[in-house]
């Protein structure tokens, strides 16, 4: 019996070490190749040069890039837009937490799950609506008029040369939800008996705010701000709706798409990478440091003041301008799609409706297939996320594997990376092994980003939002505790079973909801499917609104139609996610 | 249960279009299993690529009895596509022999002509019966219909020209009389109120910028003055209409759109962009018009790609678009018979016979008996090479500076000579064709030596603004 | 019935050593008791026994069987969390039957089942209810109901009283002896709590930073502990530093600083040793002429059934406890104790 057990021993000795280890080399594999490669063959260009120059290792572009007052100029634009739109998100989100935190009121419920719609809903779609509000014979202009501020036929230039101005306001109020999601974790976290010790002790609201709120709510703070900080760094679409060429994503996407092949835009990207990379470690330090507010429950129950109806009015108003006001781009694409073909025009509404455009997109021989690719598509990601998402929560959490915190790092590594990139590394390498597998069919077909994008965009959307999956499922097991999973695995369950009826049950809230979020952001992904999908058969919604909004004639207008369903369905995406995760849904937009 | 509702409603969001669809009961077909495909390469809008395949594939099915699916590849606009192609050949066709390509449609025939000919196009023979309906002469004005070759590589598939789109309601608020000509962009009135595309992007755009400065070489040569001072000049005509430039949006299509808006007032567009949007916003609103002997009639090619997988099927759809049935499409008001289904798409055919029958024709132009084109000369477009380069070193990368410079000079008492040293580039054609050959020569240097130079070339243009500047202020 | 043999057992984690060499044997049918301050390593010990962490080294017998590798899924080690580790999204009777499942038992014997040991644990009416809606003792059954119904070999409870009001506490510390004999198990339990353990306890181990102090019934480990650590951990008592300064054959002279007592309890041989007295071993008023020694009163508490003083003898406190209550106590009072009462641990 002994020498039984004994010669059973390497094998049976860590049967889950064994699985965990292969598992783990897996995602290593992955990583490698999904995500590590491009970013290594960006690199290489940016300090060795083009492929056939090979010239060395140089440092010669990044000088380039600091001497070149362009350049330089965008760096510094995309430094100040990121710096404002982040200042600006907070002084948005912040009060508006702290509100809802301390006060129960009327409305509130469904002003809380709105005020999270401008997120899934980019300035993409929104810069439709957005020419035609702010358009120099738009929506404000006619409403000036419509008030006697201007005169008739008088156009009116809101935001003139400061492009960078609007740039600015229409991220931050894309972005706020971010910070708006991790105050109020936060803040939820914070026990309220350390302010009700404070005020005990005779301190004043403001001194309690100060010295207690804000430090505990701090890592809240920092985990969003990160995010936001990177997400408008390197975001393109908005900047290049605006038409705001000074800024560096615009530039590299300028220059990349110039014929003219040269490594400067490579060293561009390199630059903004090893800037989002910085801000990426900054932010998981400062949240390593001060992470005090998570270690603290609450010992007694926070009880929000109700509000009288009038009162409650009063705390419903800046939830609500906030609202109208970030949600104005895409009601302006609403109006777009039921206006007549160049009908809203020097008015403040359209002059002709109809429903015409919405019967023609579903006849477009363009819209409803993009449409059904995009489902297809952003289907198939959110699967391949929540199989990864839960695999790499799984270690990270509960394993002790040795490289679990290169596994963390990895996984997050995707939001620090300008979609763009991984864009074009995906393309390179699309055509690279094609090369490799000349010889072998149906894998080369797999690969070949002209013939059938889908395989590559998949896993393009995948990794582009895998840490969302990745946040949320780790959050769940973090508050699920180890024993409930042990317990069974104690009374004889496999790890199979247990992962099947334990954990993945328990954790079920924090799947969906990342799971819609990740559905909803694949959905609208703009820069890998402007650049993997090539064969109309296979454009994604995104690149179909792209192509049908520079269109003339119609095709703004059936773009329109097209962005009001994705409006739709991504607002309830976000409202389920909400819904499902409640104050939680902080925990996933974090580094 | 609220969560629930919501994931129902999701649900049923999701599938809405589909069942709807399915309702009006006309489901649109996945490309489904022709045996016959196409591959086109193409920089044109949806609407020409839509109405052409619909047409084709009747066409195709009438005569060949054979049904045909034809999948385009967009990447944009003819440098994206040229891009692509250069970005395959050492990859994809070095290993497979083939860009997985048939066909390469649209983009202009400098494009084709000296971009793509030499490496990536393949010779055809057509029908003679074909050549001889579709090209009777082989030139218009001067420029070549097709590639004047015993087995071409490129055929004219549509005739396009260039001019100024321009939105009235902004032109009357700013008290401006409607352009004629494409000095008239550069009155200071039209300041922050022009919009440009992106030479660097937008092929299209270059060709225009060039025939400007053409134009001004051969009013030079009528006039028996040194051609080379008069590119100086016409450089710097662009450069005061730059001075005026709201933006430079990189893609000509969005020129027509955002006049349409009446965010600008003018802009320069392509004949048929322009047209087609002032048909769709009205012509109360937006008007098109071409510099009266200021432009150019050039082909739009359709060529036929190295290593094509499916060539005679290629031949086909070209011999498709050159016969009368294709040609008319271009022109011929949607919905009525012999042309588009849903799109008119205001284009100049290329085959001169079908002008005979203008009866359901949206633009009753016939550029073969008007003379609205002047003939071009390769002489005078040495620098066409490096038009891109000149504009962004001295225009969009300094596009603020530019436009204080020109709000300085005019203010100043000494605005007229001041103006006219920026409407005159600093140097002329010679200087500018001696760069552009340095350049060509520094292609297989490391890319860091273009850029110094052409940062060094940015500094120069730095240096004059500043120069005009303080001349404007009294101290130069 | 399953006895358990450990030897040698180990564990570091990174640099702390929380066992160093454990070696124990509990019989088959024992209620076996691990107890310690909290960190002595107890939780760890339970845990490796569950197969939920490995030793670093050492070997683990069931009924001579080496089970050191053997994956928790296999040993039928059932444990009872600290936090009761009741599935949420289950119901009760899922909870319970979730072991049964397992173990590829029919729905209709696991119905059985499932009610055989509710009813074993009084929970037959909550069968349907989820776990949340349980109170803590009700939750506290329902995990006990749990491990029950697999027959495990050897039942493993992990501070299972801690989370319940005092009361409640002393009415399930005597219901799991019932149940746990009732059905015959090997039974491991692992307090901090010296009072749960001696009172339903066969044996008790007491582990302290990772050692093995000692093992023994209650009586062995209240009467002889090995060391202050035990005396001091087990029960109350006034412990003392002092020097042997006779022997004979029958007791010893202990020199203290609160006087001279003779001791025949026996223990330490060297001499430098720690006098350990029990409170409720001091008596109150002198009768004898040996061990007796007189303080002054400093501190009295009332504590129901008894009454505590605080008596300093040349500046030393002693702690006495007086069953019944002492209502009126003198100032200054002599006290005695039993020379058995006055054991000698060392030092």
């Amino acid at each position: 019996m002994d020498g039984a057990a004994q010669m059973l021993d390497p094998a049976k000795r860590r049967p889950l070490a064994i699985g965990s280890y292969i598992a783990l080399a897996a995602l290593l594999a992955i990583f490698a190749v999904t995500l590590l490669w491009p970013i290594v063959r960006i690199l290489r260009v940016g300090f060795f040069g083009m492929p056939g120059e090979h010239s060395g290792f140089t440092l010669a572009y990044f000088r380039a890039i600091f001497v070149d007052p362009v350049l330089r100029g965008g760096l510094l634009n995309s430094t100040l837009i990121a710096v404002s739109v982040t200042l600006l998100c907070t002084m948005i989100s912040v009060p508006l937490a702290l509100l809802a935190q301390r006060y129960q009121f009327r409305g509130k419920a469904v002003v809380n799950g709105l005020l999270l719609v401008p997120l899934i809903l980019p300035p993409f779609v929104g810069a439709i609506g957005m020419r035609q509000i702010l358009g120099r014979f738009g929506v404000l202009t006619a409403a000036a008029h419509d008030l006697g501020l201007v005169g008739a036929n008088t156009p009116v230039d809101w935001f003139g040369s400061a492009r960078i101005v609007a740039v600015v306001v229409v991220e931050a109020l894309s972005l706020y939800p971010i910070i708006f999601l991790n105050v109020s974790a936060a803040l939820a976290n914070i026990d309220p008996a350390m302010e009700q010790a404070a005020a005990n002790l005779g301190a004043s609201g403001w001194t309690i705010f100060r010295r207690i709120t804000l430090p505990l709510m701090r890592p809240g703070l920092f985990a969003g701000a990160t995010i936001v900080l990177i997400w408008s760094f390197t975001e393109l679409g908005t900047p290049l709706m605006f038409d705001l060429y000074q800024a560096t994503p615009v530039q590299v996407f300028e220059r990349l798409t110039q014929v003219s092949g040269s490594p400067l835009p490579y060293a561009l990207v390199v630059v903004m990478l090893i800037a989002s990379a910085i801000l990426y470690i900054v932010g998981k330090l400062a949240l390593g440091r001060g992470n005090d507010a998570a270690i603290t429950k609450a010992s007694t129950q926070s009880s929000a003041i109700k509000l009288s109806t009038g009162k409650g009015l009063l705390a419903l108003l800046p939830f609500v301008v906030v609202i109208v006001l970030a949600l104005l781009p895409h009601v302006g694409v609403i109006l777009t799609s039921v206006s007549g073909v160049g009908s809203w025009y020097q008015s403040v509404l359209p002059r002709v409706f109809t429903a015409h455009h919405y019967t023609t997109a579903l006849t477009h021989e363009l819209a409803m297939p993009s449409v059904r690719n995009s489902v297809l598509f952003a289907s198939a990601s959110t699967v391949v996320d929540i199989g990864l998402g839960l695999l790499i929560a799984w270690m990270i959490v509960r394993s002790k594997l040795p490289a679990k915190g290169l596994i963390d790092s990895l996984a997050m590594l995707p939001l620090a990376v300008p979609g763009l990139v991984l864009a074009f590394g995906y393309l390179a390498i699309s055509l690279q092994m094609q090369v490799w597998f000349k010889d072998f069919r149906w894998l080369r077909n797999l690969v070949d980003a002209q013939e059938n994008p889908a395989v590559l965009l998949i896993i393009a959307y995948a990794l582009r939002r895998l840490p969302y999956v990745v946040r949320s499922a780790v959050a769940g097991l973090e508050q699920t505790p180890v024993d409930l999973e042990l317990a069974a695995k104690n009374i004889g369950a496999s790890n199979w079973l247990t992962l099947r009826r334990i954990t993945i049950p328990l954790i079920a809230a924090n799947l969906i909801a990342g799971a819609l979020l990740a559905f909803a952001f694949a959905m609208l992904e703009v820069s890998d499917s402007l650049i993997l999908a090539q064969k109309q058969s296979y454009w994604p919604i995104t690149k179909a609104i792209y192509e049908l909004f520079q269109r003339l004639g119609d095709g703004v207008y059936i773009a329109s139609a097209l962005g009001v369903w994705a409006m739709v369905l991504l607002t309830l995406t976000i409202l389920s996610a909400n819904a499902f995760l409640g104050k939680r849904m902080g925990a996933i937009f974090r580094v | 249960m609220r969560r629930f509702v919501l994931l129902i409603l999701f649900v049923v969001v999701l599938v809405a279009p589909f069942i709807l669809q399915a309702a009006m009961g006309k489901r649109t077909k996945a490309a489904a299993g022709s045996e016959l495909k196409l591959v086109i390469l193409n920089a044109h809008h949806e609407g020409i690529r839509r109405e052409f395949a619909v047409a084709f594939k009747a066409w195709h099915l009438a005569k060949y009895g054979q049904s045909v699916d034809i999948d385009y590849r967009s990447y944009g606009g003819g440098s994206d596509m040229l891009r692509y192609l250069e970005s395959s050949k050492d990859t994809l066709f070095k290993a497979t022999g083939t860009f997985k390509i048939d066909l390469v449609w649209g983009g202009g025939d400098y494009l084709f002509d000296r971009q793509l000919k030499k490496d990536y196009l393949e010779p055809v023979t057509l029908d003679p019966a074909v050549m001889h309906h579709a090209y009777p002469r082989p030139n218009l004005a001067g420029v070549p219909l097709y590639d004047q070759a015993a087995s071409p590589k490129w055929f004219g598939a549509a005739l396009s020209s260039f001019g100024i789109v321009y939105n009235k309601d902004v032109l009357r608020y700013l008290g401006l009389a409607e352009p004629k000509s494409w000095g008239d962009l550069a009155d200071p009135r039209y300041r922050n109120w022009i919009v440009l595309a992106d030479p660097m992007r937008s092929a299209s755009a270059k060709q225009v910028f060039m025939i400007i400065v053409e134009r001004m070489m051969l009013d030079a040569h009528d006039a028996g003055t040194d051609e080379n001072q008069a590119w100086a000049r016409g450089m710097g005509l662009l450069r005061q209409i730059a001075a005026n430039a709201r933006l430079f949006t990189d893609s000509s299509s969005s020129v027509p759109i955002v006049v349409g808006n009446g965010d600008v007032a003018a802009g320069m567009a392509i004949d048929f962009y322009g047209r087609a949007q002032a048909d769709a916003v009205g012509d109360a609103r937006m008007g098109y018009v071409e510099p009266v002997g200021a432009t150019i009639i050039n082909p739009d090619p359709i060529a036929v790609v190295r290593g094509a997988e499916h060539r005679e099927l290629a031949i086909r759809f070209i011999e498709f678009v050159l016969s009368d049935e294709g040609q008319r499409l271009w022109n011929v008001r949607a919905g009525t018979a012999g042309g588009p289904v849903q799109t008119s798409l205001r284009r100049l055919p290329i085959v001169p016979a079908v002008y005979d029958d203008m009866s359901n024709f949206t633009d009753r132009v016939n550029p073969f008996v008007m003379n609205i084109g002047f003939a071009k000369s390769g002489a005078r477009e040495k620098t066409f090479g490096v038009m891109g380069e000149l504009m962004q070193i001295s225009c969009i990368d300094l596009l603020d500076e530019l436009r204080r410079t020109r709000t300085a000079i005019l203010a100043s008492p000494r605005a007229a000579e001041l103006d006219a040293r920026l409407g005159t580039f600093p140097f002329d054609q010679n200087e500018a064709i001696r760069r552009s050959e340095l350049l060509i020569s520094l292609k297989n240097a490391p890319a860091e030596e273009r850029l110094k130079l052409l940062r060094g070339w940015t500094e120069e243009f730095r240096k004059e603004y500043e120069e005009l500047r303080a001349a404007a202020k009294g101290r130069g | 019935m399953t006895g358990l043999r450990i030897e040698h057992i180990h564990k570091r984690f990174e640099k702390t050593v929380a066992l160093d060499d454990i070696s124990l044997e509990i019989r088959p049918g024992e209620l076996f008791f691990l107890l310690g301050p909290s960190g002595c390593g107890k939780s760890t010990l339970l845990r490796i026994i569950a197969g939920l962490q490995d030793a670093t080294s050492g070997t683990l017998y069931f009924n001579d069987k080496d089970v050191t590798h053997l994956p928790t899924q296999q040993r039928n080690a059932v444990m009872c969390f600290q936090s009761y580790a009741l599935w949420p999204h289950l119901s009760v009777a899922q909870n319970v039957s979730f072991g049964l499942a397992v173990r590829g038992m029919g729905p209709a014997e696991q119905k059985a089942r499932v009610a055989e040991v509710l009813h074993m644990v009084q929970m037959e009416a909550y069968a349907e209810r989820k776990p949340n809606q349980l109170s803590g003792g009700q939750q506290q059954r329902v995990a006990l109901a749990r491990a029950l119904a697999v027959q495990p070999a050897c039942l493993l409870l992990d501070e299972p009283l801690s989370n319940l009001d005092a009361k409640l506490r002393l009415e399930m510390r005597a219901e799991i002896r019932r149940i746990c004999k009732t059905a015959g198990l090997t039974t491991i339990y692992v307090t901090h709590d010296q009072k749960e353990a001696l009172s339903i306890a066969d044996r008790i181990a007491v582990l302290r930073d990772g050692h093995l102090v000692q093992v023994g019934s209650p009586a062995d480990l209240y009467h002889t502990p090995v060391n202050s650590f035990v005396a001091q951990f087990i029960g109350q008592t006034n412990l003392l530093p002092g020097r042997i300064i006779a022997r004979d054959a029958q007791a010893v002279r202990v020199e203290t600083a609160a006087g001279t007592f003779t001791s025949a309890a026996g223990g330490s041989v060297s001499d430098k040793v720690v006098v350990s007295i029990r409170p409720e071993r001091i008596r109150v008023g002198g009768s004898r002429s040996a061990n007796n020694v007189t303080g002054k009163l400093v501190e009295t508490t009332f504590t129901g059934e008894a009454s505590e003083h605080v008596v300093e003898v040349q500046g030393q406190r002693l702690k006495i406890v007086h069953m019944p209550p002492l209502f009126d106590p003198p100032v200054e009072m002599t006290i005695e104790i039993d020379e058995r009462d006055v054991v000698l641990l060392p030092e």
